[in-house]
């Protein structure tokens, strides 16, 4: 770059250092954190849980089904439908829904 | 080193942005909170599923509940150790008498003493909990008037006032944040459980994966009916919970693409409006190519460094230790919150995609108004037709 260029643009050439400042700031912070400090920030956690014997975590309110859904009552039914199974996973869901309309059964 | 120092054409499309200082100023914030509100929804859902998993991967392989017709019932301690301590595979069967009671701010959970909690206790130099005294979580810290710490606890039935003696460690908030250690008779006075008999009793297994295997057998193993849960359900059934609310914020990126799309649209009306400038320059000897990298260069000062930013901001919300936001806004706590640590596994490839994501449209979308200036003549532009 020549210097009346340089002269011309002074003002730009200034953002320029700005904006790769904010840049080179903004991803090396990161970079470095996720370098320099565990990912796993919550092992101190884990250890006090395994520690205590507790099957909980302390993320969602006491008192609450996701707290501790061993508590829920399989006597009490939360399934939307009553033709579906109490334990589910979404490809069993599929299957089910595809038995239910096959039309090599005719249901 | 070349590209430490500017060329002519970035110099050009930095000076051509400065000219028009509020249209890019509010360009480069809209870009900022798109990015920052897309990837902060996204890396929050991301930390708590993974934090929550976890977390439980420490917790007991099973958790068996005895069952009767009125619900849950507590079940001999004998008895249960016994039916199980037998079956091939199980580590440690332990009973536990736990269960929700309300506290003055909202429900805790009290837990009884047990003999390997007592090495814990010794560990961070903390007390046994005698009678009438209890070694709490974070979360619970009481003052009455006359300057001792007291906890008055209730069910449905009874009401206990306990001493607090001491406070489990800082680093116990995600694990123990609300919970009540006490001695056994303590526990069972609040919860209404007779002596001799325990809330549930946990076990580990041998190898991890055949926990599920093993719940059949131990059912069987009991002479009454219970109810396992392993740990693999306790991870899928929080899990299923963030990913409800992962559903949701998905939600919020719909209006997130359509402001993306609405930038992009206002960038392009932008250059077109200004076709008899592409028409000077174009007369000056700039060749459609030029044209398209001043467009190109702009886009990319103004996206890069904004988008960058956004994902900072919301790296650091998210990351930065012992935030307590996360527990107000998503996971319902109507009290103070914990202090949450969040695991940031995976937020390097989720911030890659939300960069890739607004940064390569929204530079790639700069090109086309200039492909459109480029079929036509110098002259036709400089006078401003259409």
């Amino acid at each position: 770059m020549d210097r009346d260029a340089d002269d011309l643009f002074e003002f730009s050439f200034r953002w320029f250092w700005i904006l790769t400042a904010i840049i080179i700031f903004a991803v090396g912070a990161m970079a470095a954190d996720l370098y320099l400090r565990s990912s796993r920030q919550e092992m101190a956690a884990a250890a006090h849980l395994a520690q205590l014997g507790i099957s909980w975590t302390a993320l969602t309110p006491a008192g609450t089904l996701s707290r501790r859904p061993e508590t829920r009552h399989p006597g009490i039914d939360l399934r939307f439908s009553p033709q579906l199974p109490f334990q589910m996973n979404t490809a069993d869901l599929l299957f089910h829904i595809s038995q239910d309309v096959s039309p090599a059964t005719g249901k | 080193m070349k590209l430490l120092f500017p060329g002519l054409p970035t110099l050009w499309a930095l000076n051509d942005l400065l000219r028009q200082p509020a249209k890019t100023t509010l360009t480069a914030a809209a870009l900022m909170l798109l990015s920052f509100f897309s990837a902060a929804a996204l890396l929050a859902n991301q930390a708590l599923d993974d934090t929550a998993r976890h977390l439980l991967s420490r917790s007991p392989s099973l958790v068996i509940r005895r069952l009767n017709a009125g619900g849950w019932a507590p079940m001999p301690v004998g008895p249960a150790v016994k039916a199980v301590e037998n079956i091939t595979g199980v580590i440690a069967p332990t009973t536990r008498i736990w269960g929700a009671v309300a506290g003055p701010d909202g429900p805790l959970t009290i837990l009884a003493v047990t003999p390997p909690m007592e090495s814990y206790l010794k560990k961070y130099g903390l007390p046994l909990p005698a009678a009438g005294q209890a070694v709490v979580g974070r979360g619970i810290v009481q003052n009455d008037p006359n300057g001792r710490n007291r906890l008055t606890l209730a069910s449905l039935k009874s009401a206990i006032t306990l001493d607090i003696v001491a406070q489990l460690p800082a680093a116990s908030e995600m694990a123990a944040y609300d919970l009540v250690l006490t001695t056994p008779q303590d526990a069972r006075s609040i919860l209404n459980i007779p002596e001799k008999m325990a809330s549930d009793l946990v076990l580990d297994v041998f190898h991890p994966d055949e926990a599920d295997a093993l719940a059949p057998e131990l059912s069987a193993a009991f002479p009454w009916p219970v109810h396992i849960t392993s740990r693999k359900e306790a991870q899928k059934q929080l899990s299923g919970r963030f990913a409800v609310q992962g559903t949701l914020f998905v939600i919020i990126l719909i209006p997130a693409i359509l402001a993306l799309v609405l930038l992009i649209l206002a960038g392009g009306q932008d250059v077109l409006a200004r076709r008899s400038e592409a028409g000077l320059l174009r007369a000056l000897g700039w060749t459609s190519r030029d044209l398209a990298r001043l467009q190109l260069l702009r886009s990319a000062l103004v996206c890069i460094p904004s988008v960058s930013l956004g994902l900072l901001c919301a790296y650091t919300i998210i990351f930065y230790p012992k935030i307590q936001w996360v527990g107000k806004l998503y996971l319902g706590w109507s009290q103070k919150a914990p202090a949450y640590c969040l695991s940031s596994v995976g937020a390097a490839l989720i911030m890659a995609e939300i960069f890739a994501l607004i940064v390569i449209p929204y530079i790639l979308a700069s090109v086309w108004p200039v492909m459109v200036l480029a079929a036509q003549a110098p002259l036709f532009l400089m006078k401003g037709n259409r």
